[in-house]
Parts: structure tokens; C-alpha cells; sequence
């Protein structure tokens, strides 16, 4: 069997290997990572222990990138991936607007230090922690436990690339979810809390299952609902920037360089435009370090920074990396990022470097929460939205369905599910009349909760024979203490 | 994908997975229970490897799962009466049911679970309509062609689909084209609503699908025919 180099060692020799073969440019991006993750449905556990590593590579040859990773750290294999590289760099062509890889960057003006606290953490104590929150969740009457999942991982990387750029960095996180169900009311309801830090300190378990425990007992007894007209709207931070996909990630798809460069947003050339209303101002903060995905540099070696988008809703900037900042005659911001870093998404070795947001942050507005209600006659508080990602990026149509709150006479009424809203996001932008001052910590995001002015809202209630069944199901549960559905 | 398809696998498929199941989900406790009319059958057929008259085999087509449980053309809906959930060994052993060979992993990294393989609805014997059939009976409303990306969740049984491509029904026939919407329902009511079917099945390489479930990459198909549903709601 062929020795295997130390990540190091595959470095090297690949950056020599790379000039050899006749790379003009060259990067690699060396990756060992261990994840730990503890699910439980109910009762039934699965966990998954996980130590990976890998090389990323690109090399520039004939004026265009090719891209090639391995998991085997072989010569032999090194050298394949590497000519594998090259010859998909060859066959795409020249391309005229390709300019350089980085160059070496002098770090943001932030300082963290890798926890190595996380390194204690294994899938026992996971188990227990997870076990912690069960209980505070059980011991709440009309609620049990209904799944979740928590996740350590540990990431050590090292970037290098041909103009001098060497970058190794210690990152991690713990984090995760846990979700209720509430049999209250005729339809069973469920929600979940989200929780989790770049250190272990920072993580605690009370603090997901209070979530948890809050925000099921929010959502029980919902109602469904005969609604059809242009209402106010007011998004909770978490239907602004969900895990699960919030509005405003349409918004952060449509100013993607990428997607500008194609011209498949409505905000190419809308640099210094109105887009928003004044008091809108959106920042993606790459030196937000409190957040579980901080870092110094971006997947290709430019500092992270903090760049103001939209401010006082005038289209400042896009999101860019080094090819489209100079396509598109700016400098890159830091947005290059690579997919399933801290279990997001994928492999971070097998995904080509794209453009990302880091941390989207709203800007706080001038209202109080009990200020937005009180004006809003009649409407709904959302709290989820399921769909964005189906949305028309390059015109900013939508149309999702969500779970929420009804509003009348400025009071919350009663949870309602499938409210379906729709719209197109740069009318929206122009819409929104009231910005809270207080701003929610989201896992991924810093948020206030935003209200529109207008939002066409329908939303259907069940039929006689739908609601007729879940009297059944309900009078069952009554009687044997036991819901069918659960 | 066409969108009858769309609501086949991603709806109603989704929802009869036992490992959701396990859990909670609108389809736990209706084994034996009608969901549907006598004439609607959900099937998710792994065996299924060519659609008659198409060259290009079906995207779910598999010999074994990978747990090593031979494929099998499962039931989910039989004669609107729902008879199996999708089981993987262990979610079978929960339910007492029988393997339906439906486990899958998108790699060696992948932790295995349960998913769907070539999902679609069709119509008892004897019961199918032309898509003409299908047109006069609807007379006015809409043809939801191509169903695109869509969310579901399978514990409140709701379900959003993008629709690529949209035409008016007027007087039992094709009318204009409109604009791509969205459309939005509960698995359960649409099931209930569903008034005809055709077994026109579409050609494969048009209905190719990938299923995401749990960042899990899974080839899924095929195409069925067209689904009359009552009423529907339709994005904006």
C-alpha cells in the first residue's frame, strides 16, 4: 500500500508538482475535520463519528481555473488530481476576465482564539447534554419531546496558493436543534429552538431547551384560516434569516456577484440607487466573531470584512470573491466561501470556492416590538417560511407558505398554519414601514423583527371532512391519553 | 418533472417514510385508513427500469437498497386506502411491516435512511381518464405543468411546489399560458380532493428529480400522468 503524506507534506508537494506540469497559478486547500453528531427521533438515537481529510486544489492554466480534489493523500493520487485539474482547466478555453488568485493580505483587525475546550467534547457527552434538554422539555405538561440533533466539529485547515498566500487556521463549533410537539387544540403543532457557539463555553444546553420549550408552547392550538387580502406582515427574525430559509435570502442571492455578472437579479448597475426604504440598512459582517462560522480569511485567502450592502436603503456594494470583484471592476469583499464548513451543506473538500453571505445583519430601526403590533389593525407575525430557495432570483418574485400569528386590533390572536405570502422582494424592499429596535441573535444572523406595510396574504381553512377526522384523532388522544399522529 | 410527479414524490412520498413516521407525521396511524378516492394508487416501483415506448431508463431504478434489501414495486396507496408505510429494516421492525427496500445513502459518508425511488400516482384498472378526459372534467381552473423545487413537511403535512409552467382551462381545453407560480396545499386534503387520473406516463429523461432529504442526494423519478385535483391554492 502507497504512503500517505501529512496534509503538509501533500501541500508541498503538489504546489511543485503543479509548476512542473506548466500551472501558471496554483492553490490548495487542505482540510482535516472531525464531527461528532447525536440525532434522536423520539427515542431512537443515531450518531455519527466522522474524521475526514482531503486537498482541494485549482490551478490556472491556458487563462482559466480547474478544479480537482482528493481524499487520498498518495503521490500517485496527488499527481492524478492535479493533471485532472489542469486538463479541466485546458478544456474550458481562455477566459478574458479571468485576472489572478489572490495575493497575500495582512489579517482583519479581529482577534479569536480556537476553543480548545471543543476538543473535549465527545458523542457521551453530546448524549448527555441532549438528555438534559429532553427532560426540561418533558417536564413541561403539554409538551414532549419530538427529535433533534447536536453537532461538535473540529476544523483545521491550511490554504496556499502560488502568489505567496499560506493561511492555517483552527475553527469549530458546537450547535443544534431540538423540537416539540404540542397536542393542545385540535390541530398537533410543532416548533424548535436553534442554539449554538464557536466555543463550548458559549453553548448551553438550558438556553435550547428554553427556546424549544418557548417557542412550541407559542405555536399550540393552531387554527387554519379563510384569508385573502393585502395585510400588513411583520417577519420575526427567524423568518428573515432562518436556518430553514428566511425572506432575505432571496435578497443575498440577488446581490451574489456571480448572479449580478449574469445579469439575473433586478440590482445589476442599481450601485447608489434607491432599493430600500431609508430606514433599511443591511450589512454582511465577516467580522462578526461571535457567531459559530468565524474566520480571518474567506476559501481563497482575502480577509474577512464588514461590508455595508444596502445603507439607508441605497444599494451600496455586491458580495464578490477575487473573479467577479475584478470582473465587475471592484475588489473582492470576502465572500468566497466553501460549503459544509461546520456541517452546512456538504463537504468543504469536494465544493468548488462560491460566493456566500458571512453573517447578515439588519441594522436596528426606531420602533419597539409592542409598537409594531399596536399599529397593525389586522395581519400576521411569521415566524417560518418554507420555499424561498424555489423563488425567481432574477425578477425577486415569491411565493411561500409559512407558519405565523394572526393579528387584530394590535393584539396576537391565535397561531395559524399555511399562510401563504407572495410578492416580488425589490417592491417589498420599498414596503416595509416599521423596524424594531431590539434585534435577535439568530445562529447565523443578527436581525430586528421588519414589518410591511402590504403583503398579499391567503391562506385556506381545512374542509368539514379534514377538521372532522382531527376531532376523532383528538377524542381518541383524550381517551387514551396517546395521539395517533405522534 | 411534470407536477403531478412532484406532488407523487415529494408530498406524498415524503410522507409515508417510516423513519419520519417513527416520529410524527400526517400519515402515522392511518395504515388500513382511506386517504383518497377507490381509483388512486401511490406507488413507489424501484423494479420499474423502462417506461414502455421511452428509451431512457427511469432514475429511480435500483436492484438492491442499500441495506441490501431487494427493491420491490411498493403500494403506499391502494385503492385510496393507504397499506404500507416506505421501510428501511429498522423502521419495518417498528411497524411490523415487511421491508420495502427503501433505504439509501448518498455515500460512504452518508448515514443511511429512508427515501423514495420512482414515485408515482395511478389509476385502478378501468378507472384511468384520457388527459382530454382529464380537461373536460376539470372545464375551468388550471394545467400545472413542470413542477420545479419544493419544500414539504411531512409532520404538518403541507407542501410548497414551484410550477414552471401554467395554463388557463377554459371550457375543457388549453387555454393562455400565465406565469410561473407557486402552489401550496396539506398532503392529506389534496389526497382527498384528487377527481381523475391518467396513466399516460411522461418520458423518464424529462422527469428526473433529485431528493435532498436530511443534505442527502438521492435520483428519484419518473413521470406520471396528469392529476385532477378539486381545488387547489395557487401562489400569487
Amino acid at each position: 500500500m502507497a504512503k500517505e503524506l501529512t496534509l503538509d507534506e501533500a501541500l508541498k508537494f503538489s504546489l511543485k508538482f503543479a509548476e512542473k506540469k506548466g500551472a501558471t497559478e496554483f492553490e490548495a486547500y487542505a482540510v482535516s475535520s472531525r464531527e461528532i453528531s447525536i440525532g434522536l427521533e423520539k427515542s431512537i438515537p443515531q450518531t455519527t463519528t466522522g474524521i475526514s481529510e482531503g486537498l482541494s486544489i485549482r490551478v490556472v492554466a491556458n487563462k482559466n481555473i480547474g478544479f480537482a480534489f482528493t481524499k487520498t493523500l498518495t503521490k500517485a493520487r496527488l499527481e492524478s488530481t492535479i493533471k485532472a485539474a489542469l486538463q479541466n482547466a485546458r478544456s474550458k478555453g481562455p477566459d478574458p476576465d479571468y485576472h489572478s488568485l489572490p495575493q497575500p493580505a495582512s489579517p482583519p483587525p479581529v482577534k479569536f482564539t480556537f476553543d480548545e475546550e471543543l476538543l473535549t467534547v465527545t458523542a457521551d457527552s453530546l448524549a448527555d447534554g441532549l438528555e438534559h434538554v429532553i427532560k426540561k422539555i418533558n417536564a413541561v405538561k403539554s409538551l414532549k419531546f419530538l427529535q433533534g440533533q447536536l453537532s461538535l466539529t473540529v476544523i483545521k485547515d491550511h490554504l496556499i496558493n502560488s502568489n505567496g498566500v499560506d493561511i492555517s487556521s483552527q475553527g469549530g463549533g458546537i450547535g443544534g436543534f431540538t423540537a416539540a410537539i404540542t397536542t393542545k387544540g385540535l390541530i398537533p403543532n410543532y416548533s424548535y429552538g436553534i442554539h449554538g457557539s464557536p466555543t463550548l463555553k458559549g453553548f448551553n444546553y438550558d438556553i435550547l431547551a428554553q427556546e424549544t420549550i418557548k417557542q412550541t408552547l407559542r405555536a399550540a392550538g393552531p387554527k387554519t384560516m379563510n384569508f385573502n387580502k393585502e395585510v400588513p406582515i411583520i417577519l420575526e427574525p427567524e423568518a428573515s434569516f432562518g436556518l430553514l430559509g428566511g425572506l432575505f435570502s432571496l435578497l443575498f442571492t440577488q446581490l451574489q456577484g456571480n448572479n449580478v455578472d449574469r445579469g439575473a437579479t433586478p440590482y445589476s448597475d442599481q450601485v447608489g440607487n434607491q432599493i430600500a426604504v431609508e430606514n433599511f440598512t443591511l450589512i454582511d459582517n465577516g467580522l462578526n466573531t461571535e457567531k459559530i462560522n468565524r474566520s480571518l480569511f474567506d476559501a481563497e485567502g482575502t480577509p474577512q470584512q464588514k461590508t455595508v450592502l444596502i445603507e439607508k436603503g441605497v444599494l451600496q456594494t455586491y458580495l464578490l470573491d477575487s473573479y467577479y470583484g475584478h470582473k465587475l471592476g471592484l475588489e473582492s469583499n470576502g465572500k468566497s466561501t466553501r460549503m459544509g464548513i461546520f456541517g452546512f451543506g456538504g463537504d468543504p473538500v469536494k465544493t468548488y470556492p462560491s460566493i456566500s453571505q458571512t453573517v447578515p445583519e439588519v441594522a436596528p430601526g426606531d420602533s419597539s416590538k409592542e409598537e409594531m403590533f399596536a399599529e397593525t389593525k389586522e395581519g400576521f407575525l411569521l415566524r417560518s417560511l418554507m420555499g424561498m430557495h424555489m423563488s425567481d432570483s432574477s425578477s425577486g418574485r415569491f411565493s411561500v407558505t409559512g407558519f405565523g400569528w394572526y393579528i387584530k386590533n394590535g393584539e396576537i390572536q391565535y397561531p395559524v398554519q399555511g399562510i401563504n405570502i407572495s410578492g416580488f422582494l425589490p417592491e417589498l424592499l420599498k414596503n416595509i414601514d416599521l423596524i424594531s429596535k431590539e434585534r435577535e441573535a439568530l445562529l447565523l444572523a443578527d436581525s430586528p423583527y421588519i414589518r410591511f406595510a402590504l403583503v398579499p396574504v391567503t391562506a385556506k381553512k381545512f374542509d368539514f371532512k379534514t377538521r372532522f377526522g382531527l376531532t376523532l384523532l383528538k377524542i381518541i388522544s383524550v381517551l387514551t391519553g396517546k395521539h395517533p399522529m405522534i | 418533472m411534470n407536477f403531478s410527479s412532484c406532488f407523487a414524490w415529494r408530498a406524498a412520498g415524503h410522507s409515508s417514510e417510516g423513519d419520519f413516521l417513527r416520529t410524527a407525521g400526517v400519515f402515522k396511524g392511518k395504515l388500513g385508513k382511506r386517504l383518497s378516492q377507490p381509483f388512486v394508487n401511490l406507488i413507489d416501483d424501484g423494479t420499474l427500469e423502462y417506461v414502455p415506448g421511452y428509451p431512457t431508463r427511469t432514475f429511480g431504478f435500483m436492484r438492491y437498497d442499500d441495506e441490501g434489501t431487494p427493491v420491490q414495486r411498493t403500494e403506499i396507496i391502494k385503492n385510496g386506502v393507504l397499506r404500507t408505510y416506505l421501510t428501511d429494516r429498522a423502521t419495518a421492525a417498528h411497524f411490523n411491516l415487511a421491508p420495502t427496500g427503501n433505504c439509501r445513502a448518498e455515500f460512504y459518508s452518508s448515514y443511511p435512511i429512508v427515501r423514495m425511488r420512482n414515485t408515482f400516482l395511478k389509476a385502478t384498472s378501468g378507472s384511468a381518464l384520457s388527459e382530454e378526459e382529464i380537461l373536460s372534467l376539470v372545464k375551468e381552473g388550471l394545467l400545472l405543468k413542470y413542477g420545479g423545487g419544493g419544500q414539504v413537511d411531512p409532520i404538518r403535512g403541507t407542501f410548497n411546489f414551484g410550477v414552471g409552467e401554467v395554463y388557463e382551462i377554459h371550457n375543457g381545453e388549453i387555454g393562455e399560458l400565465r406565469k410561473a407560480t407557486t402552489i401550496s396545499g396539506n398532503t392529506l386534503d389534496t389526497l382527498s380532493k384528487i377527481i381523475g387520473l391518467s396513466n399516460k406516463m411522461a418520458d423518464p429523461s424529462a422527469n428526473v428529480g433529485f431528493c435532498g432529504k436530511d443534505g442527502q442526494r438521492a435520483p428519484t423519478g419518473t413521470g406520471a400522468g396528469w392529476m385532477a385535483v378539486k381545488l387547489m391554492t395557487i401562489g400569487g
